[in-house]
Parts: C-alpha cells; structure tokens; sequence
C-alpha cells in the first residue's frame, strides 16, 4: 500500500486536475499492464462495484457518441450474484480517455479499471465467473499473470490488481 | 463559514455539547429536532443568535457593533442559542428520545441513520427512512473495539443463519411483509449492534416498494439493499471487513458508507458535486463534524 502512488479523482477540481489525474491514471495503468502481460493484445475493463443506477451511467456512455466518440466498440457485461454485476469492456485504448472521468463522476464505492488478456474473452460462458474473480477477489478463476490493472476505493488508488 | 464554526463546535466542546448539536439539526422524522443553520448581520442584536422556531432557524449574527464575530464567536453564540433556547425548552424530548446522555457513539449513530432523511434528495422519491428509537449506551471506544473484535476475518452475512436467533429484536415494516420487515430490522439493528454493542428497536419507515427491498449487494452474496440504503456486504478484495451501512443519492453515488479497514471502522462521506468530507476516517470528532456539514448542506438544500 505505501508503495502505491498517491492518485485521487477529487470531486472538486477543476478540468486542468482532472486532466493531470486522468494522464497519471492511464499512465500509471499502461505501465502496470506493460510490466504484467507479455502479449500485446487484450481488452480493457472497467466496472463500479457495487453497481448501482446503472441506467444513468449508460445513458452517459450513450451520449458520448454525440461528441464523435466512436463507442460501438463497447460491451456490457454483467457478472457475480444474479449477474447484478455490471461493467463495460473494450479494445479501443483511446476510449480509456472518454471513460474514465464517467466512472469517477459516478461515485462508485470502489472502481476497477482492467487489461485482460484477449483469449479471455472468448470463453463466453466463463466470462462472468472471470469478471467476477477480478473484481472480488477469493477464487482462482483467473491467474494474476492474465489481467493487470488499478483498483480505487472512493476515487483512491488502493490496490495494483 | 457554517463549517468552519462547526469545525470549531466539535473541537472544543463537549461530547454532550456535540450531540445536542447533532439532534437540533437532524430531521424531525428521525428523532432531531430538524432546526438549520443560517447567519446573518441584523442592525441591532446584542445576544449575537436568534432563534425562530416557527422557521426552526438558528440564526448566527456575523459581526457585532464594532467589529466582525470570530469564528470563535460565532460558536460560542451557537452553543449559548442552543442551550438556551433549544435544550431548555425542549429537554423532555431530548430526554425522552436518549439524545444528551455523553455517549457520543449513540449520536453517532442516530445521525447517521437519522441523516437520510434529510440528505436524499427529492423526498418522494425516499424509499426507506429509519429511525433509532431507543439505544442502550456504549462508548466509542468500546464500540469500535467491539466492532473490530467481531470482525476479525471476513466479516458476517448478517442475514446469515447465525443471526437468526435475534428473537428478541422488534422490528416493523409498516404495511408489508413482515418477515421481510423483521430481515431488514434484523439487518438495521445488527449493524447498529455491532458498532455499539447496544440493544436498540429499530423500525422501517414507508419502504413504498418491495421490489426496492433486494438481498445480495454488489454484484455478490450477502448484505440487504433498501432503496438507497445499502448494509452488511463484505469488501471481499480488500480482505478486511465489509460495509457496514452505505446510503447513496439518486444517481447512485455513494454519500456516507461506514466500513472496516484492517480491523478499524472508518467513514467516508461526501456532500455530492461539492466535496469529499470524510476520507477513511476513524476519528469520532472528524466524523461528527463531517455528519453535521453534511445535514447543514441537506438543510441548505431545503430538506
């Protein structure tokens, strides 16, 4: 924990801080995914925990298309106890940018931002159940050398997933 | 400058002074008084507060006949307003409801369930309001001490099967199903319980909708969800404990969240679009501070 760097969305700032915190985070992620996963290829996954008016946040999604942010590339996926789970995955590195602050902005309790590695995802059945261990933690669904990321607790970086 | 004042209430005055803070602004509906904070600079006034209880308005006068309040000044006309003209008057009540007895934890608790009322906002929209009646008396020491003994490990399912001899709890879901109303005030009175170590009765306010009432929070067994209030589920990643209570706005962000941390409870809260008041907070003091900005901005925002 005391290794980690000191990186918190504060919910009042101003764009230039948002930005600053925007840039560490992906930058700070890219690293971690470079230093933890060999291929390059793989999806990103980011979801609130516990999900919650996850209509709200998909309407946000959904806007960004009117700024001519391509977002089809977008999934949702739902995981964990009757699939109340809730997250979106996507390949498109540049999207990171236009996702993040949405996230933030939506207050959850905690935050995880993801790398998961291609072949992953093609297991559709076991998906969930991978999505699931990420996020909680506890089983061994999915080795730690198959995903790379960041986890928030109330806009903190509290853990290197 | 309310907060700044309030920051200097807590400080430097008593844990009884605090709590009567605490009851005169919390909601009515939940056992406050529901009185809110406002300043203001009349031409004369020698007392430096007034006291409108038809508006329930504690009004704190800003600068005096030769110069500004202080801070410090302005706390102190707060303290002299309330005892005064509010505890005085009103001291039967408080009584009667176990505010004022120097057991700041039971404030703390009341307030903080007590505080949904009044910052949810669009209070048609409230699902489920709860009230404290009555609690016994702990100290925040034991309380927390109580609370980290019993949450060594992984935490509890407090609907689990090892709370179901909790017989003796008495718990009301006005107009529906009762065994879902004694769930949910088993819920509510455990984590009441664990935190304080004290025997309360809880009751469930006007729950509109069952299909608001939900088990399993977090995408994981465990915990029970109460329109925006959401308790017990564990924090499985960080391997150290659970939420104990979490109440969140309308959009789903979180607005207070009482946790363990590697054995500790801790608060977070945050008065949404305009600050984060609490960060992993422990220290009692902070968090009441933190509790009652966050029932000055509900006033503020006319609730």
């Amino acid at each position: 924990m005391a290794d980690l760097p000191q990186i918190e969305w504060q919910e009042q700032s101003n764009s230039d801080d948002n930005l600053k915190t925007k840039e560490s985070i992906i930058e700070l992620l890219k690293l971690h995914v470079k230093y933890k996963l060999i291929e390059n290829e793989y999806f990103y996954f980011i979801a609130p925990d516990p999900a919650r008016n996850v209509l709200l946040l998909t309407k946000k999604i959904e806007a960004l298309a009117l700024l001519n942010i391509n977002t089809n590339g977008i999934k949702i996926v739902n995981y964990g106890h009757k699939n109340r789970g809730w997250g979106v995955i996507f390949q498109e590195a540049e999207l990171l940018e236009s996702l993040i602050p949405l996230f933030f902005e939506h207050g959850p309790e905690h935050l995880a931002i993801t790398a998961i590695k291609n072949s992953l995802l093609d297991n559709h059945k076991k998906l969930p159940l991978i999505l699931s261990s990420i996020i909680f933690g506890g089983n061994n669904t999915v080795a730690k050398n198959e995903y790379a990321g960041l986890y928030f607790e109330c806009d903190r970086l509290t853990e290197l997933l | 400058m309310i907060d700044q004042v309030l920051d200097y209430y807590v400080n430097n005055y008593s844990a009884e002074s605090t709590l009567s803070l605490l009851q005169t602004l919390s909601h009515p509906s939940q056992g406050g008084l529901g009185y809110k904070l406002q300043t203001f600079n009349p031409y004369i006034d020698l007392d430096g507060w007034e006291v409108d209880h038809t508006s329930k308005t504690i009004k704190l006068d800003t600068s005096s006949l030769f110069s500004n309040y202080t801070i410090q000044d302005i706390a102190i006309n707060l303290k002299e307003a309330i005892e005064t003209d509010i505890t005085k008057q009103r001291s039967s009540m408080i009584s009667r409801i176990g505010w004022g007895t120097g057991k700041v934890v039971v404030g703390v608790i009341e307030t903080v369930v007590g505080t949904i009322g009044i910052i949810v906002p669009e209070p048609g929209t409230t699902l489920a309001g709860v009230g404290m009646v009555t609690l016994g008396v702990n100290s925040l020491t034991d309380g927390v001490t109580q609370l980290s003994g019993a949450n060594q490990g992984h935490g509890y399912n407090l609907l689990g099967s090892a709370f179901g001899k909790v017989g003796s709890v008495s718990a009301e879901l006005a107009g529906y199903d009762s065994v879902v109303g004694d769930k949910i005030g088993r819920g509510v009175f455990m984590v009441s319980s664990l935190a304080f170590g004290s025997i309360g009765t809880v009751k469930i306010l006007n729950v509109k909708s069952l299909s608001a009432i939900r088990f399993g929070v977090a995408g994981q067994p465990g915990g029970v969800e109460v329109g925006r209030i959401a308790m017990a589920y564990p924090s499985n990643r960080a391997m150290d404990g659970m939420t104990i209570i979490n109440i969140s706005n309308n959009s789903g962000q979180f607005i207070l969240r009482f946790v363990t941390h590697n054995g500790k409870l801790v608060v977070n809260g945050r008065i949404v679009g305009v600050s984060k008041i609490l960060k992993h907070e422990g220290n009692w003091k902070v968090v009441v501070k933190g509790l009652l900005k966050l029932l000055a901005h509900g006033a503020k925002q006319g609730m």
